[in-house]
């Protein structure tokens, strides 16, 4: 369930950045930065997407590493958006990380 | 707030004409003084946070160069006049909107060339605006230029061709183009209408050339278009191996005294005068002329044998100042190399000290620099000139050092450090400091508001045998065959080409440290500047700076009598309001590219409205939009 959450606030982190690159109006419209963000987002939920398939504590770190760069550069582009989905997703992952039920296989 | 002391009393009593006159905006500036000072007193620091956009609009004229056009850079602002917005375009047309809608009413296509033939893009800065006074077609005009030379008057109600100005409503302005005519007139900035006359300045092809047209003001008739009288700024028996020192920016003017202010720029080339030793005394100067006559009244050289190109860039802001119980006319010019000089505009005399200062000597070949420069500490000049901003630790480290080599490799030995081979500091750099957005100034109290960037660039003389070599290997793709988006320029018939770039890492870090750019506001009764804080924010690859580094600009400030600032200009697509007594913002809005126009700020059918015009510059970053956007306060 918590991983599921993780997909979806990632999922929605793509849609966001994705808004922000085509809105003129967003202040980050057709920019690399933008183009990163959406990269990042897509990575996080590709990966987040592979964990609910096949618990792997290497793809688990890789998708924090992800989060946090994605949170770090959505928080640069000043995309209060896509900080916090990128940051639900992240608690989310860890949540479901520590969770006992949801352990990832060792 | 400050109590306004008794020097400020008599300043605003010999404001009071103007202030009635600020509800129209119907100059780029404002008004005739280019104070850029608005009566809109509902725009307080208390309501700015209600401002909401009130309608916005498309031109549809705009380019980002990846066609078959050049890309636009739209610097327009917008007038309000005759109950109407006017807006020029960089495709040159008119677009005249209610101001209540942005509902377009007319709109007129001078039909000029879309071609890049002086600026790197196609650029306009906006229209000027006649009326005579009587009713009838054409009895209220609006003019607007093209790059390739020409004036159009329009009737402002109809927007049909006023066909007894010129040939038919169009006045071929280059025609009077006929010495070392090497690129057209271009008519970028709205001429300057004072009365019956409309004066007009042209813009040319900077850094290209050694031979240029020579710089002159034109005064032709509001009505007919007849040529009325032209000065020139380059003496005539140096006019076969010089030129330019051209008028490419907006006037102030004064009727009372009959006197119009030039800002006139830099004799070419730009970068190297050994073809140019003989003294210009009109270049790169604040220059005085009777609108009658065209007889130069006085005039106040800034910068000696200017070989950095720190064309005078603005219209001088004109405010009255007390001195020894006295009102005194004074006159406001900030400079790209960031000093504020404030002068009695009846004589050019300085109202604080300037000082000639020894500047560091030239080993280019042929050249011979002036041995002294002007200089004014007071007001405290925009740009820090007592050292070069430190290497900033963090570029410095990303590019493993490449800054500090930098440091090291170019020549820096303070302000008018000559340009050189092996590389020489340009700080601050060729657009300033401060530029063509200029000043604003409350004439109520005399303290004046300026936004300033603080950017480093380097600047290198390239021998005329290695020129050619060089830019074909850095143009090695074919793309850039004239090498100018690398950053070269020719300087034709002198010993030196020239490359100019910024000072930044391979990652396009600057590697000086910040602030990038700063707004400051100045008492010019005593010369003190009471702040100066960041401003905007830096922008790279969409990613922003942190607001204490602040952010290059372009464009200007407008200061309302309610105590706010109106500016765009930052680098960051957002406009803003700002609490005239701190610089703190107070109020802001994103919109789709930087606003490198002056707004304004005028109030219609009882509303107060802040209009921007959003196009874009290059300069700042590649973002283009044709955008205008209305705002006013929220109806409660």
């Amino acid at each position: 369930m918590l991983l599921w959450m993780s997909l979806l606030a990632a999922i929605a982190g793509v849609v966001v950045s994705g808004l922000a690159y085509f809105d003129p109006e967003s202040g980050i419209g057709g920019t690399e930065g933008a183009l990163l963000a959406i990269l990042g987002s897509v990575v996080l939920a590709a990966t987040i997407l592979y964990l609910l398939r096949t618990r792997s504590g290497l793809m688990a770190a890789f998708a924090m590493l992800v989060g946090v760069l994605t949170a770090l550069a959505a928080w640069f582009l000043m995309q209060g958006l896509l900080v916090i989905a990128t940051g639900v997703a992240l608690v989310a992952l860890i949540a479901a990380l520590v969770t006992p039920q949801r352990r990832i296989a060792q | 707030m400050r109590s306004l002391s008794a020097a400020a009393a008599v300043t605003l009593i010999w404001s009071l004409p103007a202030l009635a006159e600020q509800l129209v905006w119907g100059t780029f500036n404002g008004d005739l003084a280019a104070t850029k000072f608005s009566d809109t007193a509902t725009l307080t620091p208390d309501s700015v946070a209600g401002l909401e956009r009130a309608w916005q609009a498309r031109t549809g004229d705009v380019s980002d160069g990846s066609g078959d056009l050049p890309a636009t850079v739209w610097s327009a602002t917008p007038l309000y006049a005759n109950e109407t917005l006017y807006l020029g375009t960089p495709f040159y047309r008119i677009v005249a909107l209610d101001p209540a809608t942005g509902a377009e009413r007319w709109s007129y296509d001078t039909n000029s060339t879309l071609e890049a033939l002086t600026q790197p893009a196609l650029k306009n800065r906006g229209v000027a605006y006649w009326e005579s006074g009587a009713e009838g077609p054409c009895e209220k005009r609006v003019l607007i230029g093209t790059m390739d030379g020409t004036l159009h008057a329009v009737d402002a109600d109809a927007g049909t061709p006023c066909t007894d100005f010129g040939t038919d409503g169009v006045l071929n302005v280059n025609s009077w183009n006929e010495t070392n005519a090497v690129f057209p007139f271009s008519l970028l900035q709205p001429p300057t209408v004072v009365g019956d006359t409309i004066l007009i300045g042209w813009a040319g092809k900077d850094w290209a050339y050694t031979v240029e047209p020579p710089g002159n003001l034109i005064a032709v008739d509001a009505r007919t278009g007849d040529l009325r009288w032209d000065t020139g700024f380059i003496p005539p028996e140096l006019i076969s191996v010089t030129g330019t020192a051209n008028i490419w920016s907006s006037m102030s003017a004064d009727p009372d005294l009959g006197l119009v202010y030039v800002p006139v720029s830099s004799p070419s080339p730009n970068y190297w005068g050994g073809n140019r030793t003989d003294p210009i005394p009109l270049a790169t100067s604040i220059t005085a002329i009777r609108i009658d006559t065209g007889e130069i009244a006085w005039s106040f050289q800034h910068v000696h044998h200017d070989i950095w190109d720190y064309d005078t860039p603005s219209a001088p802001t004109l405010v009255t100042l007390p001195r020894d119980g006295q009102a005194v006319p004074a006159l406001v010019q900030t400079t790209k190399q960031g000093f504020i000089f404030v002068l009695d505009r009846r004589t050019g005399t300085p109202l604080f000290p300037v000082e000639e200062r020894e500047v560091p000597p030239s080993d280019a070949v042929g050249e011979v620099v002036s041995p002294t420069q002007p200089f004014a500490d007071v007001p405290v000049p925009t740009i820090d000139h007592s050292a070069m901003p430190e290497v900033w630790p963090i570029a410095d480290l990303l590019s493993f050092g490449q800054c500090s080599r930098d440091r090291e490799t170019y020549r820096y030995e303070g302000l008018y450090t000559p340009p050189s081979i092996e590389g020489t500091f340009l700080w601050p750099a060729t657009a300033g400091g401060n530029n063509w957005g200029g000043a604003a100034v409350d004439p109520r109290t005399g303290i004046l508001y300026v936004n300033t960037s603080q950017v480093v660039q380097v600047i290198r003389l390239i021998p005329r045998a290695d020129y050619d070599a060089e830019v074909a290997e850095a143009t090695a793709d074919g793309s850039d065959a004239s090498g100018n988006e690398a950053g070269f320029y020719a300087q034709d018939g002198s010993p030196y080409g020239i490359e100019l770039f910024e000072w930044r890492t391979a990652l396009g870090l600057p590697c000086w440290q910040p602030p990038y750019g700063t707004f400051s506001a100045y008492d010019l009764n005593t010369g003190e500047r009471l702040y100066e804080t960041p401003f905007g924010l830096a922008q790279q690859w969409g990613f922003y700076g942190l607001r204490s580094w602040g952010s290059p600009t372009l464009g200007g400030p407008v200061v309302t009598s309610g105590g706010v600032v109106l500016i765009g200009a930052s680098m960051d697509n957002r406009v803003r309001a700002l609490d005239a007594a701190t610089g703190q913002e107070l109020w802001s809005d994103l919109v789709e590219a930087p606003a490198v126009s002056i707004p304004a700020v005028f109030t219609h059918q009882g509303v107060d409205y802040v209009v921007w015009a959003v196009g874009g510059n290059s300069i700042l970053k590649p973002t283009v939009a044709d955008q205008v956007v209305a705002y006013r306060l929220s109806v409660p």
